[in-house]
């Protein structure tokens, strides 16, 4: 008889259903009860454990990549490039008639039986790189040269143009 | 762990069930919920296994006729109680625990079935011996030398034709047969009508009382 009164059911299925209990009891003895319950805490404590965060194992020092350090290396190595650019640069101005481009203006206005140099590659023009002090040189040597024997055939020229002076 | 299916608690209780006791199962679970409203988780814990222990039986019995196959009976029995734990803050006291119990339960099963129907598309029948070994195992105290002797023979059959009823059909049948509830707690458990809880059961009783009446 079912549990509420009904007698649809056929009077078979009450041992139906005692068959039916008996194959479920007999797949769970009282030790795999015992064992599921186990289980079940387990799983329950598991769940109430809070969620732990791992740390990465340590890398030893051996191994540790010097990234920063050759960085800062890096970095050393450009300011002292700069400082140095920068000081070379200076000496450059400071220390006029030692440099090449103030030889060559010289060489450029000497007599025409000086061999000129061959052009250089990177030559600054000696106009631009002149001071003063190197005008006034520059100057002297025209002189010195025009005054020279050698330059006696350009004075036939020199008269026959019409000296101009700018205001 | 995948959401369980807790949500449906506000399941309206079985009719005749606001006047009837409260059952053991409902008195230890709210004692648990109060346990874990106050914060004594372990001695919540150490209760809940008092309540395992109520209704372990009953539960396998169920996952067991309608999974057939002890380690997903197992699996799923043990999901339910997981999650009825991790859940228990839902549990309304005015309702019923067997029933909001019973319904993870099954709810945790009909996944189960999914899970494995997506793995296996052919529900393989159980095999003719473990068919023979459940059958001498059945002691049926109670019943008649007839009866046994009629569930001996056919148990077999019953249990073929039940794996082959419709999903509903089965699943109200098992808790009617099985789990003996009524079409209002199967209603509540499943969140069928109680008509169509009876419609089912109707309908696979007939199927299986066709097979009975066949001869051996």
């Amino acid at each position: 008889m079912h549990r509420d009164g009904s007698d649809t059911q056929p009077t078979g299925l009450d041992a139906l259903r005692a068959a039916a209990h008996a194959e479920a009891d007999a797949q769970f003895d009282e030790r795999a009860l015992e064992a599921q319950r186990a289980s079940i805490l387990q799983r329950i404590d598991q769940a109430n454990q809070r969620a732990r965060v791992i740390r990465f194992p340590g890398v030893p020092a051996v191994l540790r990549p010097s990234g920063v350090h050759s960085r800062r290396w890096v970095s050393a190595a450009a300011a002292a490039g700069l400082v140095i650019g920068l000081i070379t640069g200076q000496l450059l101005h400071v220390m006029p008639g030692d440099n090449w481009a103030h030889r060559e203006a010289m060489r450029t206005t000497l007599p025409a039986e000086a061999p000129s140099p061959a052009p250089r590659m990177g030559a600054v023009p000696a106009v631009a790189t002149m001071s003063m002090d190197a005008d006034d040189e520059l100057l002297d040597a025209i002189d010195i040269a025009v005054s020279r024997q050698g330059a006696s055939e350009f004075r036939a020229l020199n008269d026959l143009t019409f000296a101009y002076e700018p205001r | 762990m995948a959401a369980p299916h807790v949500a449906n608690v506000t399941a309206p209780r079985p009719t005749g069930a606001a006047d009837a006791p409260i059952s053991p199962a409902s008195e230890l679970a709210t004692e648990i919920k109060g346990l874990l409203a106050r914060g004594e988780r372990d001695a919540a814990r150490d209760r809940f296994g008092a309540l395992v222990a109520l209704l372990q039986r009953r539960a396998l019995r169920v996952a067991f006729q309608y999974l057939r196959n002890a380690a997903d009976a197992d699996e799923v029995v043990q999901d339910a109680f997981v999650k009825v734990f991790l859940h228990l803050e839902q549990y309304r006291e005015d309702l019923s625990f067997d029933v909001w119990f019973m319904r993870i339960l099954v709810n945790t099963s009909l996944d189960r079935l999914k899970a494995r129907a997506r793995h296996e598309r052919v529900l393989v029948a159980p095999a003719d011996d473990e068919d023979d070994r459940s059958v001498e195992q059945v002691p049926a105290p109670e019943a008649s030398n007839e009866r046994r002797l009629l569930a001996r023979e056919r148990w077999a059959a019953v249990t073929t034709a039940v794996a082959s009823l419709p999903d509903r059909q089965r699943l109200v049948f098992t808790l009617s047969h099985v789990d003996e509830q009524t079409p209002a707690e199967i209603a509540a458990v499943t969140g069928m009508s109680a008509a169509t809880v009876r419609v089912h059961l109707f309908r696979a009783l007939r199927k299986l009382r066709g097979l009975l009446r066949e001869p051996a």
